[in-house]
């Protein structure tokens, strides 16, 4: 069975045999997998039999100060994704001349908004988002969330995915929520944009295009 | 001559309150069916339902069972769906395969129902544990979706 060019560009997992489980039952091609955990099953993932390109990711929160350093000591040989904590590290990592990820987690969206992405579309080097569905998911689960406030969560982000997509900056998705099996399959993130409303189309740029170029981006960067 | 005036007058006065009486009559009947009509078009349009067929494969994990998962299966997603979507869509399980952990989910009800369950599907696993639910395809026949189950 030829499988499906999808990506999910972080699961959380906490034994290797998950991401063996993972990998056979997902039709996913592009896995991202956290740094310390991707060094610990380095041999189990080099026996696997299946076409998926694993890579290494590292998430850093950065704010204003620690922004600068972080970038500095950027190690090349992971994918690392800039979770940032206000406004001016937002705008600053959009202005930075390098190829970026941006986080978009529920925590992120009031700095990563419609108008961060006017300024990565400005942006001369390609910008990336990578929208974390699965926080926003176990956001929509829990009972103390407002449903008002969940509304609100989601419409913005669907906003924020709609505007990057219209001006052409890269959005991936990651799936992470916590450890096998409560994780999010590429079909689940598939299904979860289709209840969002997009289309066959911007599905597949997100779920196929965008994360094959993020790639061949960071593997050009290498 | 008096009489016959007097009784003109009463019969002008009769004829004007029937005509009164039937006219606010005939007004009242026709809100009411005019109210009836506008009943009738809004349930249709609301009760114009759709029938989708879900493809799901099931993946449970080791100290979990798949029996008791598709026992269950109704009740989980009933839940995710709330009071209001339990009543409007219609969630039924078409048939299973347990050689292969598939089954076919029947989903009757208006167009959003369809990207509800969807929804609920592909997140129960979150809540729940144990057990996940993975929609491979879907379709409106029954009959394309026989031969993925295998």
């Amino acid at each position: 069975m030829v499988r499906e060019p999808r990506a999910n560009m972080l699961v959380l997992f906490e034994s290797c045999k998950d991401v063996e489980k993972y990998i056979a039952e997902d039709s996913v091609s592009i896995l991202g997998l956290d740094e310390g955990f991707f060094e610990l099953c380095k041999d189990t993932l080099a026996q696997i039999e299946e076409e998926v390109a694993i890579i290494p990711r590292h998430v850093i929160t950065v704010d204003r100060r620690s922004l600068r350093l972080a970038i500095k000591h950027q190690r090349r040989f992971k994918l690392t994704t800039f979770k940032p904590c206000d406004t001016q590290s937002a705008r600053v990592l959009a202005k930075i001349r390098k190829n970026i990820v941006l986080l978009v987690s529920p925590d992120t969206i009031k700095y990563v908004d419609e108008a961060q992405i006017n300024f990565l579309k400005e942006s001369h080097i390609r910008k990336f988002l990578e929208v974390a569905l699965g926080e926003f998911i176990k956001l929509l689960l829990l009972p103390s969330t407002k449903p008002l406030n969940m509304s609100k969560v989601f419409d913005r982000l669907g906003d924020v995915i709609e505007r990057a997509l219209k001006f052409d900056i890269g959005v991936t998705v990651a799936g992470a929520v916590e450890n096998y099996p409560k994780c999010l399959f590429t079909n689940h993130i598939d299904v979860l944009l289709f209840s969002m409303g997009f289309s066959k189309r911007e599905r597949r740029m997100i779920l196929e295009v965008y994360p094959l170029e993020l790639l061949k981006t960071w593997l050009g960067e290498k | 001559m008096e009489y016959l005036s007097i009784i003109a007058i009463a019969l002008a006065v009769a004829s004007m309150l029937i005509a009164i009486y039937i006219t606010l009559s005939l007004k009242k009947s026709v809100g009411v069916l005019l109210d009836e009509l506008a009943v009738a078009l809004l349930i249709r349009k609301k009760s114009r339902r759709v029938k989708r067929y879900i493809l799901l494969k099931t993946v449970c994990s080791e100290d979990a069972d798949v029996k008791t998962f598709i026992r269950n299966f109704e009740q989980r997603i009933s839940k995710l769906l709330g009071d209001i979507g339990r009543i409007e869509c219609s969630l039924t399980i078409a048939s299973i395969s347990k050689t292969s952990n598939r089954m076919i989910v029947r989903v009757l009800g208006d167009y959003r129902c369809f990207k509800r369950v969807l929804m609920a599907l592909s997140i129960q696993h979150i809540l729940f544990g144990d057990c996940i639910a993975i929609p491979v395809r879907t379709s409106g026949l029954f009959s394309r979706l026989r031969k993925w189950i295998y």
